[in-house]
C-alpha cells in the first residue's frame, strides 16, 4: 500500500510531462524538421550548457536560497579560462584556474549568506553585478577571440555520434541525483531547505553544507562556461547573463519549490529540455527570438503562482480537516 | 453593585494543525473592571487575547457578544474599532519610526499626517501615564522600560472600552510597575476595562478584581478575587487532581555525569553551578524569561558560555557546535517543536534518522533504506508513536505524537544526557501520561536527564532535583522529595520567599 | 545637528562633496555649466525610479523589473507620438496610464500570492522587455516628433527634465514623510508583524508601493525619450541595478525600514558623478560595476551586521 502511494505520480511530474509531450507534438506538427536527428542534435550541443548551470541552480534553490550571480559567475569564469588559453597556458591548467575562480565566487556567495547572514536573494544580486564587473574588468569589455583550436574539443566532440557536452550534462545530472536521493550531503541539503534552525539543533552543520552548495552551484556554472567558450570560440563577459532567468524558470518547472526544502536535478533538465525545444522551434518556424524572452518571463510567473495556489489549497484542505 | 457585563465570549476554539490551542472557552468583560487572565504556559492565554484584539480568527462556531450584539473581530482594525486595543508581549512597536509616530499610527487614517493632532495625542497619553519623553526621539534608540510605556500610551490613546495587556510588567523595574498600577486604576476610574495576562500573584492580588483560570486551551473558571487565596489559585492554575499517578521513586547516588560551574553568558545566564547524576531527573524551573532554556542550550552548544567551565566524566570539555555536544552524547529536544524540534514538511523517517545519518550507510557510503526504516520503525513500537506509517509527513501527526518523535530523534543517538525543554507543551493528557512514563524509565535506565518545565505537578512528578532560576540566576535547589515545596514555587513565582 | 551627523546620508554627502571638489582642481572643466547639465541631465530617468525604488526597499522589498517597465513605457509613447493621437498631453496621460498598468500587475502579483518580489519582478522584467521587442520587433524607434523632445527643453538656462525630477522627489518625499500610506510603509519595513497589529493593510499598500513605483517608470520612460529624441526598445538592459544602487548609496536599508529620497537624490548625484568622473579621468567606464557591486556588498553587509546585533540585543534578559 506504502509502496503503491510511492508509485503514483506527482502533480507537478504530470504537469511536467504534459508539457514536454504537448510541446513535441506543437514541434512536430509545426515543422517537419522538428522530429529529425540532425535537429535533435542541434538542440543538445545548445542545451547542456544552460542544463549544466539549472542543475546547480537546483541545489541552492533546494536549501531554499538562489543565485542570481549564477550568469554572471558563468561570464566571469569563462573570461578566465579566455584569457589563460589564449596566453599560450596549457588546457588543463587554464580550466583549473577557471574552476578555482569559481570556488572563489562560491565561496564569496557563501559567506555572505551563511556567515553574514544576508538574504540569498539580495546577496546575490550584488554578487551578480561584482562578477560581472569582474569579467568586464578582466577582459576589457571585448570579446576575447582566438582560443586555440585544441580546446574545441569540449563544445564541439561528438562521441558515438552524441555532443561531448551531453554527455557530460548526463553524467552531471546522475551524480548530483544520487547525491541528493542517497547521500547524507543531499538529505542535509533537503532539511536545510525545510528548516535550517531545526537542522541545526539536529547537528546538521548547516554552515558548512551551504558552503558546498554554493561552490558547487558556480562550478557548475564554470564547467557550462568553459563549454561554451569552446563550442563558440569566444569568450564573453555577458556569456551567460542571459541564462539566469530561464535557469530558474526551468528549476521551477522541473518541480522544485522556489522556498527550497523539495526538488531534484531531473526535473530541472526536463525543464531544461522544454525551454530549448520552445526556442528551437521557435527558430524552425521563423517566429522572432523576442517571443522567446515574454514566454520564459510569462512560464515563470505561471509556474510560482500556480504552485503557490495549490499549495494554500493544501493547506487550507489540512486546517479543515484537522478541526 | 454589579456592574454591566459589555463583552461575552463563549465556545471559542482555535485550532492549529496538530494542536488544539484553545478548546471551548469562555470569557467575560464587565466595564471598568480589572480582569486578570491566568494559567501556566501554553494555556493558551495569549492565543486568546490574539482573539480578541482581531489579530487570529477563532475557529467557527464561536460566540462574541458586545453589548448584548453578535459580533466579530475579523481584523485588528475592527477591533479598535469597538474600543479595543492590545498591548503584544513582543511590543508590536517600530523601532524606525519616532514616539509620537509610534502611538499615533494604528488610527488608520488616509491621506495627509496631521501632526499636530499626532503630537498631541502622543503628549496628553503620555501625560495620562504621567510620564515625561522626547516625542520625536526614534523609539529604537529608547530602553526597553521606555518602549514598554510607548506601547502603553499607545493603547491607552486607542482603548474606550477594554484595554488588553499580555505580561506588561515583565519589563519594568520596581517603580515603574508602581507606576503601571496607578494607571490602571486611573483608567478603572474611567471606566475603561483592563484584561491581562501575569505569572505573578501579588500583582493580580494587588490590582485585579476577578480572575479567570484557563489551563491546557480548557477553561478552568472566573472567580472574583476575594473569594480566592494565592494558594487557592495556584490549584487552579496546576490542577487539583494528579491524572498520573505519582511515579514513585527511590533516590540512587550514583556516578556524577556532569559538572557545571560558574558559567555565564551575557544577557543570558550568570553564576550558573550545578552537577548531574546517572540516572537523575533534574528539573528546571521558573518563570519565563528566567534563562533556563537559554542555560541548558548552553550545554547543546548552542549559546555558549562566555565564561565558566564544563565537565563531562570528570573531563573539561569545550561545547561551542551542536556537533560538539553530540560527540559527547548529548540530546536536546526543544521547546518549539515547530520551529526547532522537527522539520514539519518531512517524513517521520527522516526527522527520527536527520541526526545518526551518517551512521546508517551501506558500504558504498549511501544512505541505506533498509537501516533507517527498521530503526524508526523500533522507534515507533518503544514509543507508541500513532499513526505508524513512518512515511508520513511530521506535520501531519498530532501535538502528542509529534513530541514522541522528537523524542525518537534524539533516542536514536543513544545520549548519556538528555535535556528537555518543556516536554508536554501542547500535548494532549494520554501523551502526556505517556512521555512523562517513558523518561522515568530512561532514568531508570541510566539515563541521565535535564527537564525545563513550567509546570509544578510535572516537576515534582517526576524530578529528582529542582533548581529554581530567576532573572538569569540560580535562586534555589533542592531535592523535591525532601525541600518543601511551597517555598520552590514562591521563589520562582514571588521572587522571595513568604514563608 | 547630531542627529544629523549621525545619519548615513550625511557621510555620503561629504563624499560626494570632497569628490566633486577633488574633480575640479584635477579637471576644471568639471565645474562647467555644461558638464554640470549634461550629468543632471543625463541622470534624470534613474533618478526619478529610483525615488520609486526606495518607497519599495523600505517595505523590504525589491523592484528588479524598472528598467523594463521604464522602456516598456518608453517604447509605446514612440509609437504613440507615430500616429495622429500624439500630442503632449496624450504622451503625459499614456505614460502614466502604462506606469499604472506594469507596476499594478507587479504589485498585484507579489502582494497576492506572497512570493518572493524578486522572482516575480524577475519573470515581469522579461514579460514587459519581451512585449515591446515583440511589438517593434527591436527596430529603433527614430526622430520623435519635435512636441515630444520640448519636454527635454532647457528654459532660462534650467534643463526641464531636471524639474520634472525635482517635482517628483518632492512629491515623493511629501508622500513618504506626511501621508498615512508613508508612514505605513516605514512601519511594515520596520515591523512587519506589528503593523499589522496596528492595522495597516499589508497588502494594500504593497500593491501602491509597486504601482507608484510603476507610474514614475512610466514617467521616466517619457523623460528617457524626450531627451534621446529616439527609442530603443532592447536598450538601458541593467539599469535596475543602477537604481537599486543609486538607492543604497543613498542609504537606503535593502532589509526594509529605513530610507530617505534626499538620500537617494544624493546617491543618485553620486553614481552620475563617479560616471563623469571616470570619463574626465578616462578609466574605463566598465570599471563602474565593479565598484557598484562592491559598494552593494559592502552596505548590506553592515546593514545586516547592524540588525543581527540588536537582534541579539532585544533577546537579552535582564540579570540583576
Amino acid at each position: 500500500m506504502e509502496k503503491m502511494k510511492k508509485l503514483r505520480p506527482s502533480l507537478n511530474g504530470i504537469v511536467l510531462l504534459a508539457a514536454f509531450l504537448g510541446i513535441v507534438v506543437i514541434g512536430t506538427v509545426a515543422s517537419r524538421n522538428f522530429l529529425t536527428i540532425r535537429n535533435i542534435l542541434s538542440i543538445f550541443q545548445q542545451m547542456p550548457e544552460m542544463g549544466i548551470m539549472a542543475i546547480g541552480l537546483t541545489i541552492v534553490i533546494i536549501t531554499g536560497g538562489n543565485d542570481l550571480s549564477s550568469g554572471t559567475t558563468m561570464g566571469l569564469c569563462a573570461v578566465i579560462s579566455g584569457l589563460c588559453l589564449t596566453s599560450g597556458m596549457p588546457i588543463a591548467l587554464a580550466v583549473l584556474v577557471s574552476l578555482a575562480a569559481a570556488v572563489l565566487c562560491g565561496c564569496l556567495n557563501a559567506v555572505l549568506v551563511a556567515v553574514i547572514g544576508i538574504p540569498p536573494m539580495i546577496a546575490t544580486l550584488g554578487t551578480q553585478m561584482f562578477f560581472y564587473g569582474a569579467a568586464l574588468v578582466l577582459s576589457k569589455g571585448n570579446s576575447i577571440s582566438n582560443i586555440p583550436r585544441e580546446f574545441y574539443f569540449l563544445g564541439q566532440n561528438k562521441i558515438a555520434g552524441i555532443p561531448l557536452q551531453a554527455i557530460i550534462l548526463v553524467l552531471l545530472t546522475v551524480i548530483l541525483a544520487v547525491v541528493l536521493k542517497k547521500r547524507v550531503f543531499g538529505k542535509h541539503l533537503i532539511a536545510i531547505g525545510n528548516n535550517s534552525k531545526a537542522s541545526a539543533y539536529s547537528g546538521v552543520q548547516t554552515e558548512r553544507v551551504l558552503f558546498a552548495a554554493y561552490i558547487i552551484c558556480s562550478v557548475l556554472c564554470c564547467i557550462a562556461g568553459n563549454i561554451q567558450v569552446s563550442r563558440v570560440a569566444t569568450a564573453r563577459a555577458d556569456m551567460g547573463y542571459s541564462f539566469l532567468m530561464p535557469c530558474i524558470s526551468a528549476v521551477v518547472l522541473g518541480g522544485t519549490s522556489i522556498d527550497g526544502g523539495i526538488g531534484g536535478v531531473g526535473g530541472t533538465v526536463v525543464g531544461v529540455i522544454i525551454f530549448a525545444m520552445i526556442s528551437n522551434i521557435m527558430n524552425l518556424a521563423g517566429i522572432s527570438s523576442f517571443w522567446q524572452q515574454l514566454a520564459t518571463g510569462s512560464i515563470l510567473i505561471l509556474v510560482v503562482v500556480f504552485n503557490k495556489i495549490t499549495e494554500n489549497h493544501k493547506l487550507q484542505r489540512r486546517k479543515k480537516e484537522s478541526n | 453593585m454589579e456592574k454591566h457585563v459589555f463583552l461575552e465570549m463563549s465556545n471559542i476554539s482555535m485550532t492549529f494543525p496538530g494542536v488544539k490551542a484553545l478548546d471551548q472557552v469562555s470569557l467575560n468583560i464587565r466595564e471598568g473592571e480589572v480582569h486578570a487572565l491566568m494559567g501556566e504556559n501554553g494555556a493558551g492565554k495569549s492565543t486568546l487575547i490574539k482573539i480578541i484584539s482581531g489579530v487570529q480568527q477563532p475557529d467557527p462556531g464561536a460566540k462574541i457578544l458586545l453589548d448584548g450584539k453578535e459580533v466579530e473581530f475579523p481584523s485588528v482594525h475592527a477591533s479598535i474599532q469597538s474600543g479595543i486595543n492590545a498591548i503584544h508581549q513582543d511590543l508590536s512597536l517600530f523601532p524606525n519610526l519616532t514616539v509620537a509616530e509610534n502611538i499615533y499610527l494604528g488610527r488608520s487614517k488616509k491621506g495627509k499626517i496631521d501632526w499636530k493632532e499626532c503630537d498631541n495625542i502622543a503628549l496628553e497619553a503620555l501625560e495620562r501615564l504621567s510620564v515625561q519623553m522626547d516625542i520625536h526621539e526614534l523609539l529604537g534608540n529608547l530602553s526597553v522600560a521606555k518602549q514598554q510605556l510607548v506601547a502603553i500610551a499607545r493603547a491607552i490613546s486607542l482603548s474606550s472600552r477594554l484595554l488588553i495587556m499580555d505580561e506588561p510588567t515583565a519589563a519594568l523595574s520596581f517603580s515603574e510597575v508602581r507606576m503601571l498600577y496607578e494607571i490602571i486604576r486611573k483608567l478603572k476610574k474611567e471606566n475603561i476595562a483592563i484584561l491581562f495576562i501575569s505569572h505573578k500573584l501579588d500583582e493580580v492580588f494587588e490590582v485585579s478584581d476577578r480572575v479567570t483560570v484557563l489551563k491546557d486551551g480548557k477553561y478552568v473558571g472566573c472567580k472574583n478575587i476575594e473569594e480566592l487565596d494565592e494558594s487557592m489559585l495556584v490549584q487552579m492554575m496546576v490542577g487539583r487532581s494528579v491524572s498520573y499517578e505519582a511515579l514513585n521513586q527511590e533516590s540512587h547516588a550514583s556516578e556524577k555525569i556532569l559538572e557545571v560551574k560558574n558559567i555565564s553568558r551575557e544577557g543570558n545566564f550568570k553564576d550558573i553551578s550545578f552537577s548531574l547524576h546517572k540516572g537523575e531527573i533534574l528539573a528546571f524551573t521558573g518563570l519565563v524569561g528566567a534563562g533556563r532554556s537559554e542555560t541548558v542550550k548552553a550545554l547543546f552548544g548552542l549559546n555558549p558560555p562566555d565564561e565558566g567551565e564544563i565537565f563531562i566524566h570528570g573531563k573539561k570539555v569545550e561545547l561551542k557546535k551542536v556537533s560538539q555536544a553530540m560527540r559527547h552524547k548529548i540530546a536536546f529536544i526543544p521547546e518549539d517543536r515547530h520551529q526547532e524540534g522537527l522539520i514539519l514538511n518531512m517524513s517521520m523517517r527522516d526527522n527520527i534518522t536527520l541526526p545518526v545519518l551518517s551512521e546508517l550507510l551501506d558500504r558504498l557510503g549511501f544512505t541505506n533504506g533498509k537501516k533507517t526504516e527498521s530503526l524508526s520503525e523500533e522507534y515507533v513500537k518503544t514509543l507508541n508513536i500513532r499513526p505508524g506509517q513512518i512515511e508520513k509527513m511530521a506535520k501531519n501527526f498530532s501535538g502528542g505524537n509529534q513530541q514522541k518523535i522528537a523524542v525518537a530523534k534524539w533516542l536514536v543517538t543513544k545520549p548519556d544526557i538528555l535535556i528537555i525543554d518543556e516536554p508536554t507543551h501542547g500535548v494532549d493528557i494520554a501523551s502526556k501520561t505517556e512521555i512523562h512514563k517513558l523518561l522515568k524509565s530512561l532514568a531508570k535506565q541510566g539515563m541521565a536527564i535535564i527537564m525545563v518545565s513550567s509546570e509544578w505537578q510535572e516537576v515534582f512528578a517526576l524530578s529528582d532535583r529542582v533548581i529554581v532560576m530567576r532573572h538569569g540566576r540560580i535562586v534555589h535547589e533542592d531535592s523535591t522529595k525532601t525541600g518543601d515545596q511551597n517555598l520552590m514555587m514562591e521563589k520562582a513565582i514571588l521572587g522571595e520567599g513568604k514563608a | 545637528m547630531k542627529k544629523l551627523l549621525e545619519r548615513r546620508e550625511t557621510s555620503v554627502f561629504l563624499i560626494l562633496a570632497v569628490l566633486c571638489i577633488g574633480l575640479t582642481i584635477y579637471s576644471p572643466t568639471f565645474f562647467s555649466y555644461t558638464n554640470i547639465k549634461n550629468v543632471l541631465v543625463s541622470n534624470t530617468a534613474l533618478g526619478i525610479m529610483a525615488a520609486g525604488m526606495t518607497f519599495i526597499l523600505i517595505t523590504a522589498g525589491i523592484d528588479v523589473s524598472v528598467a523594463s517597465q521604464m522602456m516598456f513605457s518608453a517604447t509605446w509613447l514612440a509609437l504613440l507620438s507615430e500616429t495622429p493621437f500624439g500630442n503632449p498631453v496624450t504622451l503625459v496621460l499614456a505614460a502614466i496610464l502604462i506606469g499604472f498598468v506594469t507596476g499594478a500587475i507587479n504589485g498585484f502579483l507579489i502582494s497576492r500570492f506572497d512570493i518572493h518580489p524578486i522572482i516575480i519582478t524577475l519573470g515581469t522584467n522579461s514579460i514587459y522587455r519581451g512585449i515591446i521587442l515583440v511589438m517593434t520587433n527591436g527596430r529603433w524607434l527614430m526622430n520623435l516628433p519635435k512636441y515630444f523632445t520640448a519636454f527635454s527643453k532647457t528654459v532660462f538656462g534650467i534643463p526641464l527634465p531636471v524639474v520634472y525630477a525635482v517635482l517628483i522627489f518632492l512629491v515623493s518625499a511629501w508622500l513618504l514623510k506626511h501621508t498615512y500610506f508613508g508612514r505605513s510603509i516605514y512601519a511594515m519595513g520596520g515591523n512587519r508583524e506589528a503593523a499589522r497589529y496596528a492595522g495597516v493593510n499589508l497588502k494594500k499598500t504593497i500593491f501602491f508601493t509597486y504601482t507608484y513605483t510603476g507610474v514614475l517608470c512610466g514617467l521616466a520612460g517619457l523623460v528617457l525619450d524626450s531627451i534621446l529624441g529616439n527609442c530603443q526598445p532592447s536598450g538601458s538592459n541593467g539599469w535596475e541595478m543602477n537604481v537599486i544602487a543609486a538607492a543604497v548609496i543613498g542609504g537606503t536599508n535593502i532589509l526594509g525600514g529605513y530610507g530617505t529620497i534626499g538620500g537617494t537624490v544624493i546617491g543618485v548625484l553620486m553614481m552620475g558623478v563617479i560616471e563623469n568622473g571616470l570619463v574626465v579621468a578616462h578609466v574605463p567606464t566598465y570599471w563602474q560595476k565593479l565598484v557598484y557591486g562592491l559598494i552593494i556588498i559592502v552596505t548590506v553587509t553592515i546593514d545586516v551586521l547592524r540588525k543581527k546585533k540588536a537582534d541579539s540585543k532585544k533577546q537579552m534578559i535582564e540579570i540583576d
